[in-house]
């Protein structure tokens, strides 16, 4: 009996220490969150920058904090990168990375000075989501970032719109190529690029 | 029985402390190695972790790893990629291009008019379905909204209520109601013109259709006209986001598919 009081003070004191930590964490990522995205909405907001140029600047701020290259491996999946060849598995890295780069940069010409809301971070897990709430017109868009801590860094791993989850929109798609195709099948999809755009 | 007792309390000890310390990998590294004991079979391949070494990855982000049983479930899925190739076609050749020269001819600001005129009018949906989720707070702030809109915002153009009043709009319709009471998405059905939906959704639309106002227009051709209006006039504002997604999909209807029922999930739990 007493070792079961013991035992379960000492957990709830381990957990008491461990919420100071969490709320810690929390205002690191929000914080970290706030800086990238001012920063980019910063170059957005200058007109009269060349695209070539944004692209450039915004990939200068995001790029240590997007992981894009986990973010490539958690879409394809561990039963389909264990299908992989080692030199299969950078390819698709290599293609599917300046994708998601290429994707991203895309959308941001869909900005147009609208209102940004932070939110509050939340932790799920060992992770922490933070969400931006765009203010269009007739709603306001949520974008949630999920942050996974790399070392002392926090690092982006997945980016949901509205629900929609980048990893698993694709993550979906390659499952269905790789049901029937090879390896070498996903790699051609991606290598021919997007469907073709509307005439 | 007390030596097994006292063993039994040290087990949860240890792992109660390796769970709520800070250092979670330990923890997970500890489970690891107690399932590989328990479970040789299953035990992991590491050869196989190639120059990226992310098999140590794939375990720590597994939210990914399971998905939910009804969304494998897709029985129409001939059909639905066919209509999914129709709509698309039709979007593409017919939709868009007609979208484009509305949206060249009324200009954008009398379009968002015209969309917050047709949102204002579909207030007795929202009313509903956020009554029927006994969302009462959300049901009020609907229902002030349409007052001060139709008055205020001149018959629902304008949206002062959201302006000025920071009032933001709940939209709620049966399939979400639903879904709140936990009827489970169906098998995915991609509708005629209108695009993705499952089966809680489509059967949903049924009561929605009696709620809106357009249903109470006798005559069939006005019914239709205003219709077209309204479907072109929604179109046009949404090309450049609709293009923008649509490009980056590798297989189309999977993609729409997942991200319809993604975003409704999200929707229901909120």
């Amino acid at each position: 009996m007493r070792k079961a009081v013991f035992c379960i003070t000492l957990t709830l004191m381990l957990l008491t220490a461990a919420f100071p930590a969490a709320a810690e964490q929390k205002a690191a990522v929000e914080a970290l969150l706030k800086s990238q995205v001012d920063a980019v909405l910063q170059i957005l907001k200058q007109k009269e920058m060349p695209d070539a140029q944004k692209h450039e600047k915004i990939m200068e701020i995001i790029g240590p904090t997007f992981d894009f290259e986990l973010m490539s491996r958690l879409t394809l999946g561990r039963a389909n990168w264990m299908k992989f060849s080692a030199r299969e598995q950078a390819t698709f890295i290599d293609l599917f990375v300046a994708r998601l780069k290429k994707t991203y940069l895309e959308k941001t010409s869909l900005y147009t000075d609208e209102a940004v809301i932070y939110r509050p971070a939340v932790v799920v897990g060992d992770k922490i989501h933070a969400s931006v709430g765009i203010v269009t017109e007739g709603k306001t868009v949520e974008i949630a970032y999920k942050f996974y801590a790399a070392g002392d860094q926090w690092k982006i791993y997945d980016v949901e719109v509205e629900g929609v989850s980048l990893v698993m929109s694709y993550r979906s798609q390659f499952n269905q190529i790789m049901q029937k195709g090879t390896p070498n099948d996903l790699l051609d999809e991606l290598r021919k690029g997007e469907i073709s755009p509307p005439a | 029985m007390r030596t097994v007792q006292a063993g039994a309390i040290l087990l949860i000890c240890i792992f109660g402390m390796l769970f709520f310390s800070d250092d979670a990998d330990a923890a997970s590294k500890t489970i690891d190695r107690v399932r590989d004991i328990q479970l040789p079979a299953a035990g992991k391949i590491d050869k196989f972790g190639g120059p990226m070494d992310g098999f140590d990855e794939f375990d720590d982000f597994d939210e990914f790893e399971t998905e939910p049983e009804d969304k494998a479930w897709d029985p129409l899925m001939g059909y639905n990629r066919l209509m999914t190739r129709v709509n698309d076609t039709l979007y593409v050749w017919v939709l868009r291009p007609t979208a484009l020269v509305y949206g060249t001819v009324v200009k954008e600001p009398a379009r968002l008019a015209v969309n917050r005129f047709f949102t204002n009018l579909e207030f007795p949906t929202r009313l509903a379905n956020n009554l029927l989720q006994f969302k009462f707070q959300q049901a009020g702030t609907e229902t002030v909204r349409f007052g001060f809109n139709t008055t205020f915002g001149l018959l629902g153009f304008f949206d002062p209520a959201r302006s000025r009043l920071g009032l933001e709009p709940s939209p709620e319709d049966f399939g979400q109601t639903l879904g709140y009471w936990g009827v489970g998405p169906g098998f995915h059905i991609v509708l005629p013109l209108m695009g993705p939906s499952n089966l809680r959704d489509a059967l949903g639309r049924g009561p929605d259709i009696f709620l809106s106002p357009q249903y109470y227009i006798g005559d069939d051709r006005t019914s239709l006209i205003i219709s077209g209006i309204e479907r072109a006039n929604a179109i046009s504002l949404m090309t450049d986001r609709l293009d923008a997604f649509r490009k980056d999909a590798l297989d189309l209807y999977v993609f729409y598919r997942d991200a319809y029922e993604m975003n409704r999930k999200k929707m229901i739990e909120e």
